[in-house]
């Protein structure tokens, strides 16, 4: 049984105000699988993304920040995350391992990204991307830029 | 610790051991304060027909690590297992077995052909950091470095194989 | 929206397409394989020359972005300094597709 990989560096699901646009509250889970999982720390760190106290009831959106190098081992654990992830909800894939399998593409155990694993709405290039880059991508799936999965 | 990828040149420190010394150096080594297993592997080295198989150890009393080496015939790949002297080489011989193909004399589990993969899936190559074992998609994925429109560049010099493949990869009905 | 980001940062890579000769070297030592380059060859003939020469013409070059790794190889090998890191980031799209990058987004 695969470990539930949705325990992420930032401690799980919790709810974020973007610094630069206090009214958009997501609730983000970081899978934290490699590197990038630095630069998403990094947002928080730096207060660009930032916990709030009193936890909206109706967020904005419920996002799935996949950031890292996904292994066929997991694959099953990315889906599980993004199957128990409320509506509205969004992934995005964060960084170049997430969209291509990134210098890792060519592994045997590499998979070529994760959107044949869960559907993508935002994919952020870098290696690794800026935190910044984090930030202007939540803007763009919560002002509604990139399609926001409704029921 | 600087491997360069195709030069055979090894330039860290490693102290190198016989086959038939192996087991016996490593011990006294630990007994001497080596006691903490960093990372037990190999390096193919095709060309020579060889493995090297290397280990990294730490100290607990200082920052010190050191590394150890041995050299291993690929046709007859077998060395003596640590698993008495590091626990953890129970792991790491069990990794090199699965990604090499080097058994481990005294470890269990690398010997016994039934124990489930470690760490490759059924549709994992076998032994694939073997060199041999190529990078299926960068076989089958079209080299964009072979588009090149000026018909005297690409004919007045030698082929070149493009960044991460092994020329014997795509030599014709050599599917390994 | 990004402010002072140092001047060497690695945001992304422009080209300035009047200086690529589609010598390919960026698109053979790129490690992962992101660059492609199409082009051809045209006669052209100079004011006062005595006879035509070739010259190469680019007809497309791009960068997939969801594979580069920012390693800076291709910058550092061409010989005609056609490519520059900007510090900039380029932003997230909503399609796959939209991570490749063509001349006129790479020009910009």
């Amino acid at each position: 049984m695969p470990t539930p990989a949705y325990q992420s560096v930032s401690g799980g699901a919790r709810q974020y105000r973007l610094a630069s646009h206090p009214e958009i509250r997501v609730v983000a889970t970081d899978l934290g699988l490699a590197c990038c999982a630095v630069e998403f720390a990094a947002a928080l760190t730096r207060g660009l993304l930032l916990p709030v106290a009193d936890a909206d009831p109706v967020p904005t959106l419920h996002l799935l920040v996949v950031s890292g190098t996904l292994t066929h081992a997991l694959r099953p654990s990315i889906e599980a995350a993004w199957e128990r992830l409320p509506e509205p909800r969004a992934a995005m894939a964060f960084g170049a391992c997430t969209a291509s399998g990134g210098p890792y593409w060519d592994s045997y155990s590499v998979a070529q990204g994760i959107d044949e694993t869960i559907p993508v709405q935002v994919y952020v290039p870098g290696c690794p991307p800026r935190p910044e880059a984090l930030i202007a991508a939540i803007l763009s799936i919560a002002e509604g830029a990139a399609d926001v999965i409704r029921s | 610790m600087t491997i360069a990828a195709n030069s055979v040149e090894i330039t860290q420190q490693i102290e190198w051991i016989s086959a038939e010394q192996w087991r016996d150096s490593l011990a006294s080594a630990h007994r001497q304060g080596w006691v903490c297993l960093d990372v037990l592997t190999a390096i193919d080295r095709p060309e020579q027909r060889e493995f090297h198989v290397v280990l990294h150890a730490n100290r607990v009393d200082s920052a010190l690590g050191q590394w150890w080496g041995v050299v291993v015939p690929q046709h007859d790949a077998e060395l003596a297992s640590l698993v008495d002297v590091f626990k953890a080489a129970a792991w790491h011989e069990r990794e090199t077995r699965e990604m090499f193909g080097i058994t481990f004399t005294g470890n269990v589990v690398s010997h016994d052909p039934t124990a489930q993969g470690l760490l490759l899936s059924d549709e994992a190559p076998v032994t694939p950091l073997r060199k041999h074992v190529p990078l299926g998609a960068r076989v089958d994925t079209p080299w964009p470095g072979n588009a090149d429109p000026d018909p005297r560049r690409s004919a007045s010099r030698r082929r070149q194989a493009p960044p991460g493949t092994r020329p014997e990869w795509f030599e014709t009905g050599d599917g390994q | 929206m990004i402010e002072d980001i140092a001047i060497e940062s690695r945001g992304t890579i422009k080209l300035s397409a009047p200086d690529c000769t589609s010598c390919m070297l960026c698109v053979r030592e790129c490690p992962v394989w992101c660059i492609e380059i199409d082009s051809h060859t045209e006669q052209v003939t100079p004011e006062g020359a005595r006879r035509p020469r070739s010259v190469a013409v680019l007809d497309a070059f791009t960068i997939d972005w969801g594979l580069c790794m920012y390693c800076g190889i291709c910058v550092e090998v061409c010989p005609f300094d056609a490519l520059a890191w900007a510090p900039s980031p380029r932003g997230g799209v909503g399609e796959a597709e939209q991570l490749v990058a063509g001349i006129e987004d790479l020009s910009g």
